[in-house]
């Protein structure tokens, strides 16, 4: 056999990942400790935390945000640049934004697997949020860090959970040069 | 005390014993799904000992600096001399993503980024596709790439999967064993991933 060539057996892809019989401790306590990371949010409700710094007087409508985008996600600023260009490649499988019948859109909240209706709302402060309908910063919001040429938007979750779970997302509009 | 009342005793303690002992790795598969963005306690990351890295006494005829990953174990062996190795705790393939065969490692990343498969964003569709490497990243710390392969060794931010077959093929260690295995193992090492004969 070649040097760094590899001899390899493909498996089938089943249809479902197979739950064998939940012998041993190491099965029950992973599952708990699964369940409880996938539960823990939940149950525990979005809280909103100290809102990250953005700059005011964004403008966007709810209308701006129909259509196909790439979405992407960073922590670290200085890995923006790639993230966005990332995002572009991801119009390959595009994050959809549709209108809803309410004058918003349909997006999805936090860990949620359905959309809701959001509204862009602008807070007294000149920030501007993306969330379910009433006053802006609620726990549930986006905020809107920057809104550029309109085709590329990024948003903070306000819950700290979901921000520090997900990152800073960045939204590239599909279609664009 | 009859012999025959000692025969029961001892037999009963016997399928007691059985039935506490852990199910044999080969049986160990978990469902879990990915946890993108959870960061682990370190506490969460403590494995139990038998998979904590360890030099362990290791016949081979491959040379020291081969990993040898033995997939029905869930363990990776780095080849030492005299006849040892280290050995690291490992999650594996789930069933249908097992493979086996003879790689190199082609390169290396920190913090390497992760691309949540189409099946996982069907799922949760509130993903990104394009996730920057961090902490709370699928992959971990670091990865090692197999080959021209989609396999790589690659760090976790779920520690409780360490033992289980659970990935769609690449190998998972926590996140402080990946990194004192990535500083260990140049480009260039040889990989053989084996698979128990099936009968």
């Amino acid at each position: 056999m070649r040097a760094g060539t590899a001899t390899v057996r493909w498996g089938e892809r089943p249809g479902a990942i197979r739950l064998t019989k939940a012998a041993g401790r190491g099965l029950a306590l992973a599952l708990t400790v699964a369940l409880a990371g996938c539960t823990t949010s939940q149950d525990r409700g979005p809280t909103a935390s100290a809102l990250p710094a953005a700059p005011p007087n964004i403008v966007v409508a709810s209308t701006d945000l129909v259509g196909d985008w790439g979405l992407a996600s960073y922590r670290d600023v200085a890995d923006r640049p790639r993230t966005e260009a990332e995002a572009k490649v991801a119009c390959g499988n595009p994050y959809r934004i549709g209108p809803g019948s309410g004058g918003g859109v349909m997006m999805h909240l936090a860990d949620q697997t359905e959309t809701t209706e959001v509204f862009v709302k602008a807070a007294p402060t000149g920030q501007v949020f993306i969330g379910p309908q009433g006053p802006p910063g609620v726990a549930q919001d986006r905020l809107v860090v920057a809104y550029d040429d309109s085709s590329v938007l990024v948003t903070d979750w306000l819950d700290q959970s979901a921000r520090e779970r997900y990152g800073t997302m960045i939204f590239v509009r599909c279609g664009t040069a | 005390m009859t012999t025959k009342s000692v025969l029961t005793i001892l037999g009963s303690l016997c399928i007691a014993a059985m039935l506490t002992l852990p199910a044999p790795a080969a049986e160990r598969a978990l469902e879990i799904l990915d946890q993108p963005g959870y960061v682990p306690t370190p506490e969460e990351e403590m494995l139990p000992a038998e998979f904590r890295p360890q030099p362990v006494y290791f016949r081979t005829s491959e040379p020291p600096g081969t990993i040898i990953i033995h997939t029905e174990e869930r363990f990776l062996y780095v080849v030492q001399e005299n006849g040892q190795a280290i050995r690291y705790g490992v999650g594996v393939g789930r069933e249908g993503f097992e493979w086996q065969g003879l790689l190199k490692v082609s390169r290396k990343t920190e913090w390497p980024d992760w691309r949540p498969p189409p099946e996982m964003i069907e799922r949760q569709p509130y993903l990104p596709r394009f996730m920057a490497g961090g902490p709370g990243n699928p992959l971990g710390a670091r990865a090692l790439y197999l080959g021209d392969t989609v396999y790589r060794i690659h760090g976790t931010n779920q520690p409780q999967t360490i033992g289980y077959a659970v990935s769609s093929g690449c190998f998972r260690l926590v996140n402080r064993d990946v990194i004192d295995l990535y500083e260990r193992i140049p480009v260039g090492t040889k990989v053989i991933v084996r698979q128990a004969a099936q009968l």
